[in-house]
């Protein structure tokens, strides 16, 4: 099998959240900075100096109350508004560098070198990081190889190293060896924790001794998927660029309520809002959804009080995105599963069987008017936007809503609404 | 009991009751056929029921020596009967234990006791009305396909059956399309109305049962029930209950484009452009012009398909999709050799007429 010539860079973000809040916020540079989950619940993101700390990703905010003051780390909500806008603004800055590009998440994305003009990949790698702070405010890391999963490797050290300064290029580069033997298997994209258990078993430690272990053990042990990942440690490219995502089969949007939900009336409120908003994604996804699961729990891990988790699923008789018809649905379900007495502390609406929303099988008993009801949901949200605002919202999911994710500690969206701008002043 | 019985129809019976006994059951005494011995008659009836349906088979000639009854496990004995190559086997029970025999083999299977085993009381029909066999059998074959499956709104996950008079209509559905079919019955009276929808299950096992055409199949409604009699099986089973939408609403009329297709050359060409139909949409695009069909299909990633075929049509160019599963399932029940296509709008139901009883309806897919 012959090693390609391709050569895949990953570019990914610095500390992301982190990073975004210091862009708005300059006196957050050299400050300990930690960002939290949904309901401000765990650590999800971490400055460098959070993690000289020792504070590890995803712990709960309260294990760690002491340090927060002790250190003075600055706290924040989750900003997603924010942190999407500004991620838009890195990738389109990236794809400017090279017409081939992979957006692999919020934070990261895959270019395709081989075919860009330019002195060197090294070269355009630091214009790249260095045009992407300037025109971003975002720090990232380049890394560089004939494969992805080597790009990822080259990413990893080029984070840790401060010798590289952010860039590592490992395209038949004499440091591959090296970087290979210090990897762990259990450091390799696309290698689960169980997975490295399972390589580690058999004494392989590292990725250079799993990328020259037998394939008839890999394949038997580890499948197809573990084949290709060796490959790639070889030089040898099974996976390209998705330059388009493969679609979406399902969504979700589940919320932890900001304090505990005890009547039905608020419950029917909390699943009405979470449909409507799933509703709002799957037309901007252009997909309408085939089945949709409702579910409600309460906290499992409490000592008092009656502990509760169900859930119902229902097929809608034609894929659909109306929110009208899924609050419907959403609501019949939660009348259902809903048991007085219980305290619960979190609901979700799951959509699945996505299909394109221009590719309908139709049903012969539909109540609902197809064209009208699409005619309504385009109007809806072109009045809506992607604010999240909702100058225009179905009654049912709530005025007050009291039962909400709580964001305590959340910056203003200085990059999508009007009255959040930054402001600047003099003297 | 102690009986020598042709292996080949003592199979069938039995084998009938291992499709009606469910797979899983806490009660695994329903898992079993009770087999019931006649001296004076000389029969050997099967039963089996799962609470739902219940059949009832009569083997004539058979040698009985000694009368009784025992319940044996159903897919057991069905295979034993199965890989067996006898002509005449042998079955004699002792207290529970019953002993197969054939020539060069002796299966002693455990059974339970018959006293155990849900009481079968299966009335002589009063035949409300009479079918020839075959008459059924087609019209059971053209529409059951088209009944949903598990469907939460219960009453589409059976079959509906009409009668007015002499007529006997029947309908299915599954929301996406619809099958029905008209047939003529001896019924007694012309006055005799009756609606009545049959489940799925049942309408398999009395498919299975109509062996010889020329047979009148007797048919009565009691109490919820539908009991349906040959010859030598008798089947009775609930009914769905619940209210069977009003399908006359969605059967369209008046259409303006009406296409004249071989049904073999439409049916080759709707598997084969099958093959890159979109997975998600599970949609191809039928294209109508002056004298031809194109059929058409892709899947983004994989490829597309196209494939051209003569029809009898002469009209403005027209363009309609739909799901190639629901169009192959007609066409294979579909004995004809043309069938007509009834189209209007893009968005609308089209129709597909074969013969002058059956009609389908089907939803478009939008492509």
């Amino acid at each position: 099998m012959r090693k390609t010539n391709n050569i895949f860079a990953l570019v990914d973000c610095n500390n992301f959240y982190v990073s975004c809040e210091r862009v708005f916020d300059r006196r957050l540079e050299g400050r300990p900075v930690v960002v939290l989950s949904n309901n401000d619940g765990c650590v999800v993101a971490r400055s460098n100096e959070v993690k000289a700390l020792g504070v590890k990703m995803g712990v709960p905010v309260f294990q760690i109350r002491d340090l927060i003051e002790k250190h003075k780390i600055e706290v924040y909500s989750s900003n997603y508004t924010l942190y999407g806008d500004m991620s838009r603004r890195v990738m389109d800055t990236l794809a400017q560098f090279a017409p081939d590009m992979e957006i692999y998440s919020i934070d990261e994305a895959f270019l395709e070198l081989a075919s860009v003009a330019c002195d060197s990949p090294d070269t355009l790698a630091r214009r790249l990081q260095a045009t992407v702070k300037q025109w971003t405010g975002i720090p990232v890391s380049v890394g560089m190889a004939r494969t992805k999963t080597l790009a990822k490797l080259a990413n990893h050290i080029a984070k840790k190293s401060a010798r590289t300064r952010g860039v590592l290029n490992l395209t038949d580069s004499p440091w591959l060896e090296e970087a290979l033997t210090r990897t762990s298997v259990g450091d390799l994209w696309g290698v689960g924790s169980a997975t490295a258990r399972k390589i580690n078993k058999k004494g392989i430690e590292t990725a250079r001794h799993l990328r020259d272990t037998d394939d008839g053990w890999i394949r038997k042990s580890l499948g197809v998927v573990g084949l290709r990942t060796v490959y790639e440690l070889r030089g040898i490219c099974c996976y390209g660029l998705e330059s388009s995502p493969p679609a979406q089969k399902g969504l979700a949007v589940t919320r932890s309520f900001g304090k505990p939900v005890e009547s039905l009336p608020d419950m029917r409120e909390a699943v009405a809002l979470y449909a409507s908003r799933a509703g709002a994604k799957l037309r901007r996804n252009r997909q309408a959804a085939a089945t949709m699961t409702v579910f409600v729990m309460t906290n499992l891990f409490q000592k008092t009080g009656p502990r509760h988790f169900d859930s119902r699923t229902i097929e809608f008789p034609v894929p659909t995105s109306d929110t009208a018809e899924m609050i419907d649905y959403a609501l019949r379900i939660t009348e259902e599963i809903f048991r007085p007495g219980c305290r619960y502390k979190k609901a979700g609406v799951l959509l699945e069987g996505l299909v394109p929303e221009d590719n309908v099988q139709g049903h012969l008993f539909d109540p609902i008017d197809r064209p009208r009801s699409r005619r309504l949901m385009k109007t809806l949200d072109s009045i809506n936007g992607r604010s999240p605002l909702e100058r225009i919202r179905y009654a049912a999911t709530g005025v007050n809503r009291s039962w909400q994710t709580q964001f305590r500690h959340r910056s203003p969206q200085y990059t999508t609404a009007w009255h959040e701008l930054l402001q600047v002043s003099s003297g | 009991m102690k009986i020598a019985c042709n292996r080949a129809a003592l199979y069938e019976a039995v084998q009938l009751a291992s499709s009606i006994v469910p797979a899983r059951t806490p009660k695994e005494i329903l898992k079993c056929a009770k087999i019931q011995a006649d001296k004076e008659s000389q029969t050997v009836i099967v039963m089996a029921t799962d609470n739902e349906i219940t059949v009832k088979y009569t083997i004539p000639q058979v040698q009985v020596d000694d009368g009784g009854s025992t319940v044996l496990p159903a897919d057991r004995i069905a295979s034993i009967l199965h890989e067996s190559s006898d002509e005449t086997v042998n079955l004699e029970l002792t207290d529970a234990t019953c002993e197969v025999v054939g020539k060069d083999s002796r299966f002693r299977i455990y059974g339970h006791d018959p006293d155990d085993y849900p009481a079968i009381a299966i009335t002589p029909p009063e035949g409300v009305l009479q079918i020839q066999a075959a008459v059924l059998k087609r019209m059971i074959h053209m529409t059951s396909f088209a009944a949903a499956r598990e469907n939460t709104r219960y009453a589409i996950n059976g079959v509906l059956w009409e009668q007015q008079g002499k007529k006997l209509r029947l309908v299915a559905t599954d929301g996406r399309r619809l099958a029905k079919m008209d047939g003529t019955t001896k019924s007694k009276s012309s006055d005799d109305n009756q609606t009545a929808i049959v489940p799925g299950k049942t309408m398999q096992v009395v498919e299975r049962i109509l062996h010889d055409p020329e047979e009148q199949v007797q048919i009565s409604f009691p109490d919820n029930k539908i009991c349906i009699n040959t010859a030598l099986v008798q089947v009775l089973s609930n009914l769905v209950q619940g209210r069977f939408p009003k399908y006359s609403d969605v059967i369209p009329e008046g259409h303006e484009k009406k296409i004249k297709i071989n049904r073999e050359l439409l049916s080759s060409g709707v598997r084969r452009v099958a093959l890159l139909a979109n997975e998600q949409s599970k949609g191809i695009l039928l294209s109508f012009s002056n004298e031809s069909l194109c059929l058409t299909s892709s899947t983004p990633e994989a490829g597309e398909a196209e494939i051209r075929m003569p029809v009898e049509y002469q009209g403005e160019e027209f363009k309609i999709g739909f799901n190639p599963q629901y169009i192959l399932e007609a066409l294979r029940v579909v004995e004809e050799l043309d069938i007509v296509f009834e189209l209007s709008d893009p968005g609308k139901p089209g129709v597909i007429k074969a013969g002058k009883d059956f009609l389908y309806v089907l939803m478009p897919v939008t492509v």
